[in-house]
């Protein structure tokens, strides 16, 4: 089969719209919601957001560029990329490695975004403007039953699977265009709302004061660093697999890197001027993470003036927000197997949701299971990805090459050669600082523990499952040429 | 509403920060990159082709091939087809997408 063959036969996005909507739909989750607004608030308000911004320009914005540069310099999902991009079989298996850690991801994020299909549903319903409603108890009866968390949990998998079943441009883009526009528009009408309130300005004296004094903490650098490179998904193979299906004469550096980067964050910054002021007028605890989403504002919309509209809007917003990245976490998985098996594209589609949905019944069933995955994948597997994506950019491949030949290339934005040592240096030191850190803080717990096997682990798996695979796949090769 | 009026300057500086610095980037870059799609749209239906490096971007691309004379590097034979597709379709149109000379284009030779 002809090169160019190959390229027709694969997928692309119909629009740069779509592209740029399907990169933001998959960085854009519940933490932007509950997350960033609070730890903005707690780390020094403007200051943190200072640091914030200066660790997205040199940080998050070139490492993104690096990740959807390889994607379609490579034209394949994780593995195929992996292949292109370095000389040894056995680190093939980086590929892997990023595989496994977005199955385990999606496994127990699944879930989540079955608790914001409930709610949502249930907005729609009209029940948290109910006479009698009782947040906590509806919640505590919610986690409670087997049958609707593993039953929304179901549900997940099965719209995610509908969804990636319809393929690029039928299913996650048609999906996209739509569900990330209204999530913004849903946050800007509550926020129109949220100003309005008595005891708004508490919220944003929160979230926005300025306390100069903790930019010389360097916990709060270490806060920020975490959010950029959580928050943004670098290196999780998502904008790598997005950047597959773009076409040639796409820019790369402004799509890929500057509006992911900057309009994910936006989302967390509109997301505190709507939720903010309404937790500070309505005098809940800003702390309380997601039982502020699900117990404390249903409190506070029968209390607001047209609350079923609104909490309808911040439901079906929130159910947006960690769809579109579910859809595009499991994408990964789904464009990568239908390339590296026989299976066709719908095959595939039915055998991950299926293997993400197994995997992730316990996570749905049992509180402390989900707890454990979300450290050890969140805290050790998510930087290992990053890792490997990155490390393999900066050290196997040449991020030169990558710059001149592929990023640039009918780019918007000119990417200069400073570029290269933040991807090969930078990104990958201050990732394993994190990840140092994080063991150090935890050293000797059951998570750490588990965290550190993931971390040596994983790898080893993938290193040696390849070093077979493709010795194997090379050996067939040879024949067929005899 | 009156409320707000009484927030402290920082306050208000780091919102119009936030306003102008995520905002502001997004809905300009947004617009912008969409700009350019349509620029490189009608280049492509008019002349049938479209400049993919800008006079800086192709410099680097030359500089790279130079450096990696060895025609067995994987990459190298892909460089010099982009790197010559570009400098033709410099020569063989009038319109284009960057900012390029016709002393600049003139000074380009294939290689």
């Amino acid at each position: 089969m002809s090169d160019s063959t190959v390229e027709l036969s694969r997928a692309q996005w119909g629009s740069r719209f779509g592209f740029l909507m399907a990169m933001l739909g998959a960085m854009v989750g519940a933490g932007n919601i509950w997350r960033f607004p609070y730890v903005t608030g707690e780390s020094g308000g403007g200051a943190f957001i200072l640091a914030y911004f200066v660790l997205l320009l040199i940080l998050a914005i070139p490492g993104l560029i690096a990740e959807v540069g390889f994607g379609r310099y490579a034209g394949q999902g994780v593995i195929g990329a992996f292949r292109e991009g370095v000389s040894s079989r056995g680190l093939v298996g980086l590929g892997v490695v990023v595989l496994v850690v977005n199955v385990a991801l999606m496994s127990y994020y699944s879930p989540v975004v079955g608790w914001t299909l409930y709610y949502a549903v249930h907005a729609l319903m009209g029940t948290f403007t109910a006479g009698g409603f009782e947040p906590a108890a509806f919640w505590d009866g919610f986690r409670a039953s087997a049958a609707l968390t593993i039953g929304t949990h179901t549900a997940t998998m099965a719209l995610v699977g509908a969804v990636l079943y319809l393929g690029i441009r039928r299913g996650v883009e048609r999906l996209v265009i739509y569900a990330v526009p209204g999530l913004v528009l849903a946050l800007v009408a509550i926020t129109i709302r949220a100003l309005t309130l008595e005891g708004a300005a508490d919220g944003l004296a929160f979230t926005f004061g300025v306390d100069w004094s903790k930019l010389a903490l360097g916990q709060t650098w270490i806060t920020a660093l975490g959010q950029v490179l959580f928050s943004t998904g670098l290196g999780w193979g998502i904008a790598l697999t997005v950047g597959s299906y773009l076409p040639d004469y796409d820019d790369i550096p402004i799509g890929g890197g500057v509006f992911t980067v900057i309009g994910n964050s936006s989302v967390g910054i509109l997301a505190a001027f709507a939720i903010f002021p309404i937790v500070f007028a309505f005098d809940l605890d800003p702390a309380s993470g997601a039982s502020l989403t699900f117990v404390s504002l249903p409190q506070v919309f029968p209390q607001m003036a047209g609350g079923l509209l609104w909490a309808l809007l911040f439901f079906v917003g929130f159910f947006f927000a960690a769809f579109t990245s579910a859809i595009l976490i499991t994408e990964v998985s789904v464009t990568t197997l239908s390339e590296e098996t026989a299976f066709s594209r719908e095959q595939t589609v039915v055998v991950v949701c299926g293997a993400i949905w197994l995997l992730g019944i316990p996570s749905a069933y049992w509180p402390t299971v989900f707890g454990f995955l979300d450290f050890v994948f969140g805290n050790f597997g998510l930087p290992l990805a990053t890792l490997a994506i990155i490390g393999a950019i900066g050290w196997a491949l040449g991020p030169e090459r990558l710059r001149v030949l592929e990023i640039n290339r009918n780019a918007g934005l000119y990417v200069p050669s400073v570029w290269n040592p933040l991807v090969r240096y930078v990104i990958p030191l201050v990732m394993l600082g994190i990840v140092a850190n994080y063991a150090w803080a935890n050293f000797g717990t059951p998570q750490m523990i588990g965290g550190v096997a993931v971390f040596v682990g994983v790898p080893v798996f993938g290193y040696a499952l390849m070093s077979f695979l493709e010795g194997r796949r090379d050996r067939l090769a040879e024949d067929e040429a005899r | 509403m009156p409320a707000m009026l009484g927030l402290s300057l920082d306050v208000w500086a780091t919102m119009l920060f936030c306003v102008v610095a995520f905002f502001g980037v997004s809905i300009w870059v947004l617009f912008y990159t969409l700009r350019q799609e349509d620029k490189k749209l009608a280049l492509i239906e008019t002349d049938g082709d479209l400049d993919t490096y800008s006079p800086r971007a192709l410099r680097d691309l030359r500089h790279w091939i130079e450096a990696h004379p060895n025609p067995a590097h994987p990459d190298v034979q892909t460089a010099r087809t982009l790197y010559n597709d570009c400098v033709n379709t410099l020569k063989a149109t009038d319109r284009h997408f960057y900012d390029w000379s016709a002393a600049e284009i003139e000074s380009l030779d294939t290689i």
